[in-house]
């Protein structure tokens, strides 16, 4: 297990290597001049060659890499082109509320998904069951700013129970763009559950212990979802990487001051520190969590060996 | 299975109301179209305290003057810091900090300063600060972002403890006005810079009516009463600047009155706002002219009579009317009426929309229209490259697309180039760029027309040295435009800028669409606001609550 842990995590290494040059690579390649965003249309020629110097942009590319690699190992991300503070900085500021959103959408989604795709499974081609299809292909197929456009327009303006946005209203906050975010990942979860339920249900030991008098209840919960959970987990994984990275739009719904918005303020203003920090921040937690993901498997799967 | 049927619940509702919404949107009809003002005082007697709660797309970079200079920045710190010498609300200059001014030869201008005055953490005001601060923009290893505005100012010199000169290399009649934008020129605390470095721009301290008190990123910023103004002290405790970056979610938050304030609204609401009565729409005449530029050395725009065709070839009238939907005013010509050298050119009448103009134009350019109703020459097709953007200003890609229309309908083929803002704006700036067309809207914030049309159509200007897009050369114009930038003679300059903006009007170099309306949305109990024609330019020291 340590072994199999220290070996992960310095695969690590070679991976957040590649994404900061890819990353790198692309938004040297994306067209839109750093200095002349930043200066906006009214610098001169000469304003602009003193930023990019100030910037270091005016050195070759390789060049900027490997220094950026270099301060990168000993923590520095840098400083962000438009505000001067350090990209450590920015990211402290927005990365905290991104993680309170994925954590509160988690639930959600384990909430949700789990009992509905359970259900689903056992009772089959039920009425429930049909509705729980129908549910989740409309979840998977509902854009969120609209979801989130609709619950703030019936449940924070007709029927004012939550606020429009914003994290000042305390756990009130955390319910519309929480539940938002996870629409998506219910459904996924829901139906992975289902399936993965379905085969296990079929298994001898399931009927083994209905044999045995079990109740039906124990044997659903304890003995099958324990058994189903493997595929589940590594849903749920996923979709915590997409929580983290790809809420942006319920962060722009929801006023959310979370990490997505701050990158892709970022990025329109040619920030490139930032990016490339935020992206490396956001890969190491997406790395982070599969790898989490993995070592759970054992606990619910004991075959799992970890070598 | 309780879960379950919540959720079908729950959806079978979601689904009901975006039924619901649509259709509502179908059945739901104009609403009149209130008076606009660009003032929202009256109401008696100012009471003291409250906060009032701004919302705005957008969330600040840095509070730091000299190094973000838009308008999320610009709202705020507009509050915190304050320049020499201020524009009031018909761009006319009037103390701020100095008290007087005058230039003391061609190149020095000299100030003098209100006495007394301390910035917000007791610093005293003075030359040395005022030196501090344009040292601190015109640095050449780090200058700040509004360098360019100061133009050949080489420094400033302390002459005693209220007085100072601000030297320029060259004679550079705009300084005064330029010196109005606090973006450029906002007046900051040497110790609060020393002390904080970097970091200035996350705890400016200035001399205005407001301080800065607390910044929760991207969600918003505080301001709270400066108790030790110099000038009327303001009536409000704390001002809150609120991020909101979606448009409905903003529209909403204000019908609900958890914000007060409406920072640029969203323009299909406006009809339904002005008609509210718990709402005032305070809407100023602005600085900004969108337009359609046209490059001047590539073929075939290159041609004055291809330009002049255009020039009556688009109904801007119709795309004012049925695209921008009225939200803003015709443009009346390359900069704004209330610009100083502004002059009433007749471009209605000069660029009117005439179709058999345009066609008779092309035919003296030698075009003829070909079998398949495409005007050509020498058997090339008559064809444009339409280089544009989008959410830059109000409905520039519609706008662009309409022109598209309207060409293509009249046998000339457009060929449109869409491009993300910072892309477009590179491409632009590249040398030999291969448009025709493209869009831009720009704004001479300092009231003079030096930073309008010496910045646009001076061809000392054009990329890669600035920014003259359209590569227009023309050396009676650069001429009039260098005697206007270096005469201390207003009368003279005035007159240098008519003749210019006629020769350019003459040129076709712009086909200009609409001038900005600047426009805030207040709750009715929001007394003492008034408008500005500058953008970023809300000030909340007359601003007071009666609630």
């Amino acid at each position: 297990m340590g072994r199999y842990l220290i070996k992960r995590l310095l695969w690590l290494v070679p991976v957040l290597l590649g994404i900061t040059f890819v990353i790198h690579t692309v938004m040297s390649l994306v067209p839109g001049d750093p200095a002349l965003i930043l200066l906006g249309d009214t610098a001169t020629r000469e304003q602009r060659q003193a930023l990019r110097t100030e910037l270091g942009l005016d050195r070759p590319f390789m060049q900027r890499y490997v220094t950026y690699v270099e301060r990168v190992v000993t923590g520095d991300l840098g400083k962000s082109y438009r505000s001067r503070r350090p990209v450590t900085t920015e990211i402290a500021d927005s990365i905290l509320p991104t993680i309170k959103l994925g954590a509160i959408s988690l639930l959600f989604t384990m909430l949700m998904g789990i009992p509905a795709g359970v259900l689903s499974a056992v009772k089959r081609n039920s009425w429930f069951d049909h509705t729980a299809t129908l549910l989740s292909l409309l979840g998977l197929s509902m854009p969120v700013f609209w979801t989130g456009l609709l619950l703030i327009y019936y449940l924070a303006y007709k029927l004012p129970i939550f606020p429009v946005g914003g994290m000042d209203n305390g756990l009130m906050s955390y319910i519309l763009p929480g539940f938002t975010l996870a629409l998506n990942s219910v459904a996924m979860v829901s139906r992975m559950t289902r399936s993965s339920m379905l085969d296990v249900l079929q298994e001898d030991f399931v009927r083994t212990a209905r044999a045995k008098g079990v109740p039906d209840r124990t044997v659903i919960f304890r003995h099958a979802l324990k058994a189903a959970f493997v595929p589940i987990l590594t849903v749920l994984g996923l979709q915590v990487g997409l929580m983290l990275g790809g809420a942006v739009l319920t962060e722009t719904v929801f006023s959310w001051p979370g990490i997505g918005r701050a990158m892709v303020g970022a990025i329109m203003s040619r920030d490139l520190l930032m990016v490339q920090g935020s992206v490396l921040v956001l890969a190491t937690c997406f790395v982070v969590v599969n790898l989490a993901t993995d070592l759970c498997y054992g606990f619910f799967d004991p075959r799992i060996r970890y070598e | 299975m309780q879960h379950g049927r919540i959720t079908t619940r729950f959806l079978a509702f979601v689904l009901a109301s975006a039924m619901l919404v649509v259709a509502g949107c179908g059945s739901k009809q104009a609403a009149p179209v209130g008076g606009n003002s660009n003032e929202a005082a009256g109401g008696g007697q100012p009471k003291k305290g409250g906060t009032i709660t701004v919302g705005r797309p957008t969330d600040a970079i840095s509070l730091d003057p000299q190094l973000a200079t838009t308008a999320p920045e610009v709202w705020v710190y507009n509050n915190i810091f304050e320049p020499l010498v201020n524009l009031d609300e018909k761009m006319q200059v009037q103390p701020g900090l100095a008290e007087k001014w005058e230039w003391v030869g061609d190149t020095t201008l000299r100030f003098h300063l209100k006495t007394g005055v301390k910035f917000q953490d007791g610093t005293p005001f003075n030359a040395e600060a005022v030196k501090f601060t344009i040292e601190r923009v015109i640095n050449p290893k780090k200058p700040a972002r509004g360098r360019s505005w100061l133009g050949p100012v080489t420094g400033a010199k302390v002459i005693d403890e209220n007085t100072v000169d601000i030297i320029t290399a060259t004679p550079f009649a705009p300084l005064l006005n330029n010196l109005t934008m606090v973006f450029v020129a906002g007046i900051v605390s040497p110790t609060a810079v020393q002390k904080y470095g970097d970091d200035f721009g996350r705890n400016p301290v200035g001399t205005g009516p407001f301080k800065f008190q607390e910044w929760k990123t991207n969600d918003s910023i505080t301001l709270a009463r400066n108790d030790d103004y110099w000038g009327s002290k303001p009536n409000l405790d704390k001002v809150i600047f609120k991020v909101i970056p979606e448009e409905g979610a903003r529209m909403i938050a204000f019908d609900r009155g958890d914000i007060d304030f409406l920072l640029q609204p969203a323009p299909s609401e406006m009809n339904r706002l002005k008609s509210d009565k718990q709402t005032n729409v305070v809407s100023t005449p602005g600085l900004r002219i969108l337009y359609i530029g046209l490059n001047m050395q590539q073929a075939p725009t290159n041609d004055k009579l291809v330009r002049q065709a255009l020039s009556h070839a688009i109904d801007m009238k119709a795309i004012n009317e049925f695209v921008v939907e009225g939200q803003m005013l015709p443009a009346k010509g390359i900069v704004a009426p209330a610009i100083f050298g502004y002059k009433d050119v007749g471009l209605e009448a000069k660029y009117n929309f005439d179709v058999s103009k345009a066609a008779e134009l092309l035919k003296q350019a030698g075009y003829t229209k070909g079998s398949d109703g495409i005007w050509q020459k020498g058997g090339k097709p008559l064809e444009l490259s339409f280089w544009f953007s989008q959410g830059r200003d109000l409905k520039d890609k519609e706008i662009a697309e309409a022109v598209q229309d309207q060409l293509t309908k009249l046998g000339i083929k457009v060929k449109p180039y869409f491009r993300e803002w910072a892309a477009h704006l590179t491409a632009l700036a590249k040398e030999d760029p291969t448009f025709n067309l493209y869009t831009m809207g720009w704004v001479t914030m300092t009231g003079d027309s030096d930073f309008g049309i010496y910045s646009q159509f001076h061809s000392a200007n054009a990329p890669p040295a600035g920014t003259q897009y359209n590569r227009y050369k023309n050396a009676e114009v650069d001429r009039l435009l260098d005697e206007a930038r270096t005469s201390l003679d207003q009368a003279k300059r005035k007159a240098a800028y008519e003749t210019a903006q006629e020769l350019i009007v003459d040129d076709v170099v712009w086909l200009p669409v609409y001038q900005t309306q600047e426009i805030a949305v207040l709750k009715n109990y929001v007394k003492g606001y008034v408008g500005h024609p500058a953008e970023y330019y809300v000030r909340f020291n007359g601003v007071w609550l009666n609630k």
